[in-house]
């Protein structure tokens, strides 16, 4: 995992294009927080802050669960790494981890955005339980686009499941909107999808009153996270079988 | 090394339109392709063994099944000694896959970087990563470029570095795939020296070629495939007799010696003569190689001077194997 870590970290420090998220960040943390103003409910304003910054991290994961998979394609190394004898899934992992930091580079972007360009005015009041969830969300963020990269190894268009796995999570992760701002009946699936978790520690991380149920809380993100990521190294062997039987592996 | 019996790959054109042809029974042409049929070989340890055949006939296929790449529909092959169906991981362990041609490394990273990840997914020992990448480099002759971005390497150089990555996890077995295509004639040799070096060292290879001097300069024995089947595998001398069975004969004759080659086409034991391109210059063919004392007597005797006899090269036997159809696949 770290081998495929420094490989990504290397790739993604020479590829502008991994960067792109730290441009459109801002720009959505403008509309986000000019919808919270219009409508003068400055009470929103953390929510809009930490819904851009889950955002970005979510994206950049996706992107890059999707990416990697297309790109090792394109290079003709997809084959040549599938039939390694190191477990696929926990490259696509480690590969994924490094992003992570671009990722929660746009929470700092979004809270920029907010006290800067918006003039508001955010205090992290519980400063160590904000960092440990933030943590703990960036390697279930990681666990999760994993198993996502299944879907993958399976496609030859990645494009197409990378836009598709996104809204979904945005809006089950309660990532701009709380999950009690959604129907009844969809809120217990919103409560298997990690970034619902994390979205309410974060917001709650701002506030003054007391943090309730920390540890079980960040146990949900890791725990949630942790089963995605065996899932996902399951997911792809078998999807990887499959497309040693079918032959779909390369593009030639 | 390498044992392999009766192997066979369909591949099925996916989309509903071919699945119900299939199910229908009226699969259309094209929806089933037998990209390998009934493929028997068999590679001892430390031999270096050339899979010779034009393009789309199957060598790629073969090479991806037997480094686990690919699953086969039919027939069975062990890889140093595992099934390579069911005993992937295993077989993995032992082998190392070089493909031809500008992809399969990072281009953006480093070729130590490179080499590092590769030793790591082949399960190198932190400890030993390190020293190995270098001694790669060395002997592959990267050193100097061996911390700049892939992607500013000359052909030649990513298809060293190909070669290095595929030692990474010191194989006892090693698969060569078109190693050598699109390299320059110099950068060519000095990978062929490289594979001799590994040769020497006793690792078993198999190599891909269409190239009849590649095959004839690394391999012990060689197989003709085409279509999917295995045409004949032999040492590449036995090959190259196989064809006639007999050596042949060029001469280049004087212009008032023009009229000779209407009487050695009549000769006892001159199967036919061709001309060659050079004017004065033709190739006699001849019946059994007990036919060829008697032909150069005769020539001598006639006041041929200018005359050499040679083998018929691979590529002459790979043409009448296979058939003089060009590009064709």
């Amino acid at each position: 995992m770290a081998a495929a870590a420094k490989v990504q970290w290397n790739t993604s420090i020479r590829a502008p294009e991994h960067m792109a998220i730290v441009i459109t960040a801002p720009i959505m943390s403008v509309i986000f927080l000019s919808i919270v103003r219009y409508n003068d409910r400055d009470d929103l304003v953390a929510n809009a802050v930490i819904g851009t910054g889950l955002f970005g991290i979510w994206f950049v994961a996706v992107d890059v669960a999707g990416g990697v998979i297309q790109n090792e394609r394109w290079m003709s190394t997809l084959d040549l790494v599938l039939a390694a004898p190191r477990a696929f899934g926990l490259v696509v992992c480690g590969r994924i981890l490094p992003v992570m930091l671009i990722g929660a580079f746009t929470l700092l972007e979004s809270w920029l955005v907010a006290t800067v360009g918006f003039g508001a005015h955010l205090s992290v009041r519980h400063p160590g339980i904000a960092l440990a969830a933030l943590l703990v969300t960036l390697f279930a963020t990681a666990c999760t686009a994993t198993m996502l990269a299944t879907f993958f190894v399976i496609s030859r268009d990645t494009t197409i499941y990378q836009n598709a796995l996104s809204y979904p999570f945005y809006i089950l992760g309660g990532v701009v909107f709380p999950l009690s701002a959604l129907p009844d009946w969809i809120q217990p699936a919103g409560r298997v999808v990690f970034l619902s978790w994390s979205a309410d520690l974060l917001r709650d991380s701002l506030s003054g009153d007391e943090v309730q149920d920390v540890l079980p809380r960040l146990g949900a993100i890791a725990g949630l996270g942790a089963l995605a990521l065996l899932l996902g190294i399951y997911l792809i062997r078998k999807a990887a079988e499959r497309a040693r039987r079918t032959g779909t592996v390369s593009l030639a | 090394m390498i044992e392999v019996t009766g192997l066979g790959r369909v591949f099925t054109k996916r989309g509903r339109k071919a699945k119900r042809a299939q199910q229908g029974g009226s699969a259309a042409p094209g929806s089933r392709i037998v990209a390998l049929e009934g493929v028997n070989l068999s590679v001892p340890e430390g031999e270096t063994h050339g899979i010779l055949g034009p393009n789309g006939a199957g060598k790629t296929t073969l090479v991806k099944i037997l480094s686990t790449m690919l699953l086969p529909t039919s027939g069975r092959a062990r890889v140093a000694g595992h099934d390579v169906a069911t005993e992937a991981d295993r077989v993995r362990r032992r082998i190392g896959i070089v493909f031809g041609g500008d992809h399969g490394l990072y281009t953006r990273i480093t070729a130590r970087q490179n080499l590092a990840f590769w030793a790591t997914m082949y399960r190198v020992d932190a400890g030993v990563v390190k020293r190995r990448s270098q001694e790669l480099l060395e002997r592959v002759g990267l050193t100097d470029r061996a911390d700049e971005p892939v992607e500013g390497f000359s052909r030649g150089m990513r298809q060293r570095l190909h070669l290095a990555r595929g030692l990474i996890g010191d194989p006892a077995v090693l698969f060569l795939d078109e190693p050598t295509m699109g390299m320059d004639p110099l950068a060519t040799r000095d990978f062929r020296d490289l594979v001799h070096e590994l040769k020497a060292e006793g690792r078993t290879i198999l190599i891909t070629t269409h190239d009849m001097a590649e095959a004839e300069a690394l391999c012990d024995r060689v197989s003709l495939i085409d279509h999917g089947t295995v045409l004949v595998t032999e040492s590449t001398a036995t090959i190259g007799r196989m064809l006639s069975g007999h050596d042949r004969i060029d001469i280049t004759l004087r212009e008032d010696q023009a009229h000779l080659l209407a009487e050695l086409a009549g000769l006892s034991g001159v199967e036919r003569v061709d001309k060659l391109p050079e004017p004065g210059t033709a190739r006699i063919h001849t019946t059994s190689a007990d036919a060829n004392p008697v032909v150069l007597r005769w020539l001598l005797d006639a006041g041929v001077d200018a005359l050499r006899t040679g083998r018929p090269t691979l590529e002459e036997v790979y043409v009448h194997l296979v058939g003089n159809r060009g590009l064709t696949v």
